[in-house]
């Protein structure tokens, strides 16, 4: 690769003539990230309200089903399933050990 | 790493009585001392701090009585044999933690250097009011193991038992030493490392808690589960269960509490430990422990020569009483007189197990008491 | 990155965590209140035992009397449940005694720093190398809430029903104060950096020492503004402010609304831990010969 920045892949008209070197992603029009998949262990949750409140990308939910201890525990929002990022939020914000997530491969 | 090291060399000495429990401690494998100054038990710790180091051992100062004994269970867990010692004050401050190594079945010993009470009292001079205490001391019910030593020789022999008896019991045990016996100076065989027998507590192999649970109390001596030997026995200051959790349940306060009741009061006859002194043909004795055992004696041999059939019961082993040494005695005797620099402790079992009349010759803390004052109570008896 | 294209679906409901094998799960769910952060911070306690290099059979928790002290039978380690107050020196007798246990006590405010204050300091004073994690919920909690020495001034506990009439504890300067090595303070709404100050106290030698503030709904919350488990969490994430650098001194917590929290990593010095000292002690004094009687 030379210096000229022009020819260097990916790099922006706008961004050479800011004086900044930036680069875009080469397949920036169809971003990839990590897929997670929920797993909860109702009879331990306690409807703390942490999982749900916490998630970044909020596809938690509180559910209808009551355990044992009479709390709901969350499920995963209708249409949301494929919008879990396994970044673990939940799984480190509960206090029961009661939900966790494990990594389902990337986005298409 | 607490490694095994050099005790002193075999021999006979002129020792103060407080650096032969030191010494004794050794040649019984205590390894780690944590404990707190107090008068007239101090010298045990210096002693102690000179020599468990040069042994491969620590000495070390906890900020007070109530941590060193947290520290000395710590210790026990972590495989060492453990002591401390103290005073009236400092063993007040001890008795939470005496009930969490009972609770927790951790050997340690605990040596009371008793001084005059109450409170600080007067710290250089001589008591015996802590015998009570070293049953009832912790709240609820503790059946306690207590030695009371009556000469510098026999604070060195029974240190040793106290530390057998701790392993094998797996329990904290006393020695209720005073301060005429803590500070005076006589003569003390110190044996060969090889005449001097050691006893080891049961460790818990992993593999035991694959076939059953850890408090199961099959037998009154269960094995120790020891800090970073795999075991992970959750070890409870609360009343717990056969699996070592907590619990409220009644039927697990009758077993946990059976279970260490039943481990020093259903082998108290091997426990306990007395002298007779020319009780063949008494027909009054005194009853007596620690270094008024001596005034005692010499009070029995003036009775003797004054006609008076007189002999010395002396309690070696104050807890668990010897409840049926005293009975015994009680039936071939007159009565009993009871001599303690206190205001009568030591009293009451004798009284509670005795067949005869008992009386107290009881002595304000600070001096010992005379052999006179206790010869006069014999003839006041026999009259 | 070459992972399959996957997709996502609904959630699994299970019977078991990954992490059950570092806790006692038969024993769960763990008798504290929804809400609460201590079963957070035993989960970032988990999590460090994972990360750890340490053998798990070298790893020990000790803790006191208290809603945090439940934590040690929770987990399936070499634990103790000890007397109120007395969790430090019996750690330190047990890590004297095998210096390569990792010794991690466990315990709350009430137990730690009221009670347990004189055991605290003088462990941070004689920089005796184990971990201590206190959680502050700013109450005793186990007990039904009433005020402790980190209770701030002025908050409503049953003891205190007419408003604390004593100042707190400052207890990151206190401890940094008395010699620590290693302090920080975080909250249960920071999970990551609760278990990573977890893993640095596992790795460095000397006293470390992390407070993590705690929700408590049903005592301190309710009495004072933080009647839901999430309101104290919302405080936190509103108002916590992570300074590493920190004055010590200014820094105490007052759980007033319109108050900043102060929360980081402050202290990370060394200088050398009790337990060296004593090996050095014993190494030196190795002679056979006993002085006169």
């Amino acid at each position: 690769m030379n210096g000229s920045s022009s020819s260097v892949a990916g790099t922006t008209q706008a961004s050479v003539a800011s004086g900044l070197q930036t680069r875009e992603p080469i397949a920036a029009s169809r971003p990839r990230r990590p897929v997670g998949r929920v797993y909860i262990i109702p009879e331990r949750c306690k409807e703390c309200k942490y999982c749900w409140t916490f998630c970044p990308p909020g596809i938690l939910e509180l559910s209808d089903e009551i355990n044992a201890g009479g709390y709901h525990h969350p499920r995963v929002k209708k249409g949301r399933e494929n919008d879990c990022t396994n970044c673990g939020m939940c799984s480190r914000i509960c206090p029961e050990f009661a939900i966790f997530t494990m990594p389902a491969g990337t986005t298409p | 790493m607490i490694r095994s090291g050099q005790a002193m060399d075999p021999g006979t000495y002129f020792m103060m009585g407080n650096f032969a429990c030191v010494e004794a401690a050794i040649l019984a494998g205590c390894r780690f001392y944590a404990g707190y100054p107090i008068t007239p038990s101090s010298e045990i710790f210096e002693r102690a701090c000179v020599r468990f180091p040069q042994v491969g051992g620590f000495a070390v100062e906890i900020e007070d009585e109530i941590g060193s004994v947290a520290a000395l269970i710590g210790a026990s867990y972590a495989g060492a044999k453990a002591m401390t010692a103290t005073s009236g004050p400092g063993f007040s401050l001890m008795m939470e933690n005496i009930g969490l190594a009972y609770i927790m079945e951790a050997p340690i010993v605990l040596v009371n250097v008793q001084r005059a009470g109450p409170s600080t009292g007067i710290a250089t001079l001589v008591g015996q009011g802590d015998m009570m205490q070293a049953k009832w001391g912790s709240h609820s019910d503790l059946e306690t193991i207590a030695y009371c030593p009556s000469s510098v020789q026999e604070f060195f022999d029974l240190t040793i038992q106290a530390f057998n008896t701790a392993e094998k019991y797996r329990t904290p045990v006393f020695i209720m030493a005073d301060q005429v016996v803590g500070m005076m100076r006589e003569k003390v065989r110190i044996p060969p490392a090889e005449e001097v027998s050691v006893e080891q507590r049961k460790t818990m192999d992993p593999e035991m808690l694959k076939a059953s649970p850890p408090f199961d109390y099959l037998d009154d001596f269960m094995p120790m589960p020891i800090a970073g030997t795999g075991c992970h026995v959750h070890i409870e200051t609360s009343t717990h269960d056969s699996r070592g959790y907590p619990s409220t349940d009644h039927s697990v306060s009758e077993s946990m509490t059976g279970h260490l009741a039943r481990k020093v009061h259903g082998h108290a006859r091997e426990i306990w430990k007395w002298e007779e002194v020319m009780l063949d043909d008494a027909e009054t004795a005194v009853v007596a422990y620690g270094s008024t055992a001596r005034s005692a004696l010499a009070a029995v041999k003036k009775a003797r020569s004054n006609g008076i059939k007189a002999g010395l019961l002396r309690l070696i082993t104050a807890w668990p009483f010897p409840d049926e040494v005293v009975d015994k005695v009680s039936r071939k005797v007159n009565n009993l007189v009871v001599a303690e620099v206190n205001s009568g402790q030591m009293l009451h079992p004798v009284t509670e197990f005795s067949r005869c009349p008992v009386v107290g010759v009881n002595w304000a803390p600070g001096t010992l008491l005379s052999p006179d004052t206790i010869f006069d109570a014999l003839e006041a008896v026999t009259r | 990155m070459n992972a399959p294209a996957g997709t996502g679906g609904p959630e699994v409901m299970v019977k078991a965590h990954p992490k059950d094998g570092f806790i006692r799960a038969g024993r769960l769910p763990n008798i504290w209140c929804p809400g609460c952060g201590i079963g957070i911070v035993l989960g970032a306690y988990v999590g460090a035992l994972e990360k750890s290099v340490i053998q798990i059979d070298k790893q020990v928790c000790v803790s006191g009397i208290g809603c945090t002290g439940r934590v040690s039978g929770y987990l399936n380690l070499d634990s103790y449940h000890t007397t109120h107050g007395r969790a430090i020196p019996f750690a330190t007798g047990l890590s004297i005694v095998k210096p390569d246990l990792e010794v991690t006590v466990f315990s709350g405010d009430g137990d730690l720093s009221t009670i347990g204050g004189n055991h605290l300091i003088h462990a941070a004073r004689r920089n005796v190398d184990i971990n201590v994690i206190m959680i502050n919920n700013l109450n005793y909690g186990m007990t039904g809430g009433q005020h402790g020495a980190t209770t701030p001034l002025g908050a409503k506990t049953y003891t205190t029903p007419y408003g604390n009439a004593e100042a707190p504890f400052n207890i990151p300067a206190l401890v940094s104060a008395a010699g620590a090595s290693f302090v920080a303070r975080w909250t249960a709404l920071h999970v990551s950096q609760v278990q990573r100050a977890i893993q640095r106290m596992m790795e460095i030698e000397g006293f470390a020492f992390l407070e993590v503030l705690s929700p408590c709904p049903p005592t301190f919350g309710e009495f004072n503004g933080y009647p839901e488990a999430l309101d104290m969490m919302n405080y936190f994430r509103d108002m916590a402010v992570v300074d590493n650098g920190a004055d010590l001194s200014k820094i105490g917590v007052t759980a007033h609304h319109e108050d900043k929290v102060v929360v980081g990593n402050f202290i990370d010095r060394r200088r050398p831990s009790y337990q060296e000292l004593l090996g050095k002690l014993q190494a030196d004094t190795r002679t056979l010969e006993a002085p006169p009687p």
